[in-house]
């Protein structure tokens, strides 16, 4: 019995684009007479390519430059379905996302040892000072007060004890197995309470006898920002605040030093 | 120093040489906040190793600026927002990418704005503006289809996006629906284009087309007329 011959999926799209040399043109169209299924199939694909105009024209508004990145870079979680359907009509979208996969190719094989140093133009200097200047560079008060929502949100995720957490207690002891320091672990969050990292302190004490978290590889990145001990003991939550100074946070409140607590830093 | 600051920096610049990117954007962010000439210091360092990417990217581009907006001043935007950024960077990924994620998301901008300003015409005659004469926008045809015609377009455009939304699950096959499948791209052009291989055109296109005619079938859309004519049961 004679076998039935694969469906030419690969042919049937250079076909319906006109892409076909006029002999593989007559083979694929004596499949298409022969096969229901693909004469179908190249029937819909057909209609679809001409039902493009109608969402291409429909187009008002493109999707932000920050979805389009997220959709590229992999956030589908973020990236909404609605992004994927826009990108799969509007060819100015799909220019774009060709823009992230070309910039990516350079930067995963980009060493800078290869290349020649360059400097900050004198122009991303002005830009630099001006910002600085204005109050968008300075701290801001109000964002270093933890939010009785956010707070909310902080103590139901300990509430709920996800995996995460657990296993970032369990790293931080396992890495502090031996040493003379406790490991700590220290959850970053953003401000809608949704995790960022999960950066390792260590438990020592200061030449005055003080409690002290030190960041595990003596990073400086959170120097100045406020971290939250988040206590929770017979039913009852308490949070005392502190600020890390350089890589360490200074434990002054003694009582709550030496209780078990969750430290928070909130990333803006 | 080139910042305009004039402030000696503490921090030994050769050191700095030494440094990895993690290291030395820690360093930036920590200084920061209390000593800016040493945090422009570790800043000039990274750009010193992330100019020519930056350069590169905005320059290769596919898009062309206009004369008002030239690539020198793409790169300095870039630069400021890199700065601006870099606690942002999340360690996971390469500096280089964050970076270049910054450089593509500038030019982008910049292009919509280009693209925002396109119905200005410079070259336009000046009209006396007490003429009777009917106006070029009076005289122009509505681009507007019938009713008749819109009402059909607007049913194919909610069964397509619906289809295109069920059927595209990410980036990838959202650019092979748009230039393989719908589009006359060759598999050769898309690869190039989007940095991805010719066996991955392929093979996602195969799927595609699967998952799109089964996705038509079980809504009663088995012909052309059916599609084109919204003639399925849209409520599956």
């Amino acid at each position: 019995m004679a076998r039935k011959p694969a469906h030419p999926d690969t042919q049937l799209f250079d076909y319906l684009s006109g892409a076909l040399d006029a002999s593989a043109v007559r083979e694929l169209e004596a499949h298409l007479d022969a096969c229901p299924d693909c004469a179908r199939a190249a029937q819909l694909l057909r209609a679809l390519k001409s039902a493009r105009h109608v969402t291409v024209s429909a187009v008002s508004e493109h999707p932000d430059t920050s979805e389009i990145a997220a959709l590229f870079y992999g956030k589908s979680s973020r990236a909404r379905a609605q992004t994927r359907a826009h990108v799969a009509t509007c060819q100015s979208c799909a220019e774009e996302i060709a823009e992230y996969a070309r910039a990516e190719a350079y930067a995963s094989e980009y060493n800078p040892a290869d290349h020649a140093s360059g400097e900050v133009p004198s122009a991303s200097w002005e830009m630099i000072r001006e910002w600085e200047e204005s109050s968008f560079a300075k701290p801001r008060a109000s964002s270093e007060a933890i939010s009785q929502d956010l707070l909310a949100k902080l103590f139901k995720l300990i509430g709920e004890r996800p995996d995460w957490l657990r296993e970032a207690r369990r790293t931080a002891t396992e890495a502090a197995a031996g040493a003379a320091s406790r490991g700590v672990p220290v959850i970053v969050v953003d401000r809608s309470g949704a995790l960022r990292s999960v950066e390792m302190f260590e438990r020592m004490t200061d030449a005055s006898g003080a409690g002290v978290l030190r960041h595990a590889t003596k990073s400086e990145r959170f120097d100045a920002r406020p971290v939250h001990a988040l206590h929770e003991a017979d039913g009852r939550q308490r949070v005392v605040s502190y600020r890390i100074r350089l890589d360490t946070i200074r434990l002054e409140d003694a009582r709550a030093a030496s209780e078990m607590a969750d430290y928070f830093i909130i990333e803006e | 120093m080139p910042n305009g600051y004039g402030a000696e920096a503490e921090l030994d610049a050769g050191g700095l040489d030494n440094l990895s990117d993690e290291e030395l954007v820690d360093l930036f962010l920590a200084r920061s906040r209390s000593d800016r000439p040493s945090a422009h210091l570790c800043f000039e360092k990274i750009i010193a190793r992330y100019h020519w990417l930056i350069a590169h990217v905005v320059r290769s581009s596919r898009f062309r600026y206009p004369a008002w907006d030239s690539a020198d001043d793409v790169i300095s935007r870039v630069v400021f927002k890199v700065y601006r950024g870099l606690a942002q960077w999340r360690r996971q990924g390469k500096l280089s990418s964050f970076i270049a994620r910054i450089a593509s998301s500038e030019m982008i901008d910049t292009i919509r704005r280009v693209g925002r300003d396109k119905s200005w015409d410079q070259y336009a005659a000046a009209v006396d503006p007490d003429s009777d004469a009917p106006t070029a926008v009076d005289l122009a045809p509505s681009r507007e289809p019938s009713p008749e015609a819109q009402l059909v377009s607007n049913e194919q455009r909610e069964i397509v996006d619906r289809l295109l939304t069920d059927v595209c699950k990410d980036w990838k096959d959202s650019v092979i629906v748009n230039e393989y499948i719908i589009g006359n791209q060759n598999a050769k052009e898309i690869c190039a284009k989007y940095e991805m291989s010719e066996d991955l055109v392929y093979q996602r296109a195969r799927r595609l087309k699967v998952r799109l005619l089964k996705w038509l079938e079980e809504r009663g859309i088995t012909s052309a007329d059916s599609l084109l004519g919204s003639g399925g049961s849209k409520g599956a």
